[in-house]
């Protein structure tokens, strides 16, 4: 080794090490971003798993879900579910354009939850009505909505079918009001053989 | 005389806190509601601004980030009753939920400017540590390369002889 590659080789050690002294000043200046931000929504039938979701109705009995969100989006956040309920021929959250559902919600559920934590309720609903192509009202966690929706009979699978949906919106600070999140779980629901 | 009126007095108190209940169900109008309900709704929206500072600061929000958790839901159970036409039951979450707010604000600004103060020292006790290391390297480098020179050059001189032997021989 000549000269100039040892005095090359020392500087480089002593400059390593100023930069391991000066470490606890770079970690408060230097601020590295963050992984990507999401949020996450699931539903989970009765059992608390991705099975047995309620299907067939039968009028004024009780089903249950469970429905979740989690906090990805590195900080706290204030959202907003709305649970909507349409027949077959109402529109659904459309995700490529990233707009909700145009339908009221008939139910909300609103929590602000820190980066990483999970939220989760237990979602208990019946409905009633007098024949499967009108559901008269439908009773979420014991409050009752009157909703007088109507059915259209489904020629290809043979009955009334409506879905039960969840919308997740997230509080925009920019906007200072809630904004659809662009993400939505629902189950669907045959009240062909509702009322008995 | 006197006892008359205490008498009369202590019988309108009686009356008025029996009619109150009354009262109250009677002010239940939408135009009431619909103002607790924006009330409330802003409180939280304020209180969450509150929050998200104190958390962009460093502070530990965990137990007001649950007040609002829990505030936030009295205020879905408030809209979930105006939505089913429960006007009293939304009067009453709606009035809740600014009650449980009470003084988050504040103590969001406290757990803010200590988060502020606990940077700020760290901040001058990093800035102290790493100048007093960085002096320490910046000595110990200098003191070490008149060392080290002088230990290579020695090194060097020393095989300069042994060549000269070896050519000699």
């Amino acid at each position: 080794m000549n000269f100039d590659d040892f005095k090359a080789l020392y500087i480089f050690s002593c400059i390593c090490l100023g930069l391991i002294t000066i470490t606890p000043i770079l970690s408060l200046l230097i601020r590295f971003p963050g992984g990507e931000r999401f949020s996450e929504i699931w539903i989970l039938g009765s059992d608390h798993m991705a099975e047995d979701y309620p299907f067939n109705i039968v009028r004024n009995d009780t089903y249950t879900v469970y429905v979740g969100v989690c906090n990805h989006m590195g900080e706290s956040m204030y959202y907003v579910v709305y649970v909507k309920f349409r027949n077959q021929t109402e529109p659904l959250p459309n995700v490529t354009k990233e707009t909700p559902s145009s339908l009221p919600a008939i139910y909300e559920y609103r929590f602000v939850i820190s980066d990483g934590e999970v939220w989760e309720t237990k979602v208990t609903f019946s409905f009633d009505f007098d024949n499967a192509s009108l559901v008269k009202s439908i009773t979420i966690d014991s409050r009752t909505i009157t909703v007088n929706k109507y059915g259209l009979w489904d020629s290809e699978n043979e009955g009334y079918y409506y879905q039960l949906f969840f919308e997740l919106w997230i509080y925009n600070l920019d906007e200072e009001d809630f904004c659809f999140h662009n993400r939505f779980v629902g189950i669907w629901l045959n009240m062909s053989n509702a009322v008995r | 005389m006197q006892r008359e009126k205490i008498f009369c007095l202590l019988l309108l108190s009686l009356a008025y806190l029996m009619v109150s209940p009354l009262i109250v169900k009677c002010s239940t109008n939408t135009e009431d509601l619909d103002l607790v309900l924006n009330k409330a709704e802003n409180d939280i929206k304020t209180a969450y601004l509150a929050v998200l500072q104190a958390e962009n600061a460093g502070g530990n929000v965990s137990h007001i980030v649950s007040r609002l958790r829990a505030a936030a839901g009295l205020l879905a159970e408030a809209q979930n009753a105006y939505k089913a036409g429960d006007y009293e039951d939304a009067y009453q979450y709606a009035l809740n939920c600014s009650e449980l707010l009470d003084g988050l604000v504040e103590d969001a600004e406290k757990i803010e400017i200590k988060a502020k103060q606990l940077h700020n020292s760290n901040f001058y006790l990093a800035v102290i540590e790493s100048s007093i290391g960085l002096a320490a390297v910046i000595l110990c480098g200098a003191i070490g390369w008149r060392f080290l020179r002088r230990w290579y050059f020695k090194r060097l001189l020393r095989m300069k002889p042994e060549a000269g032997e070896a050519n000699e021989l």
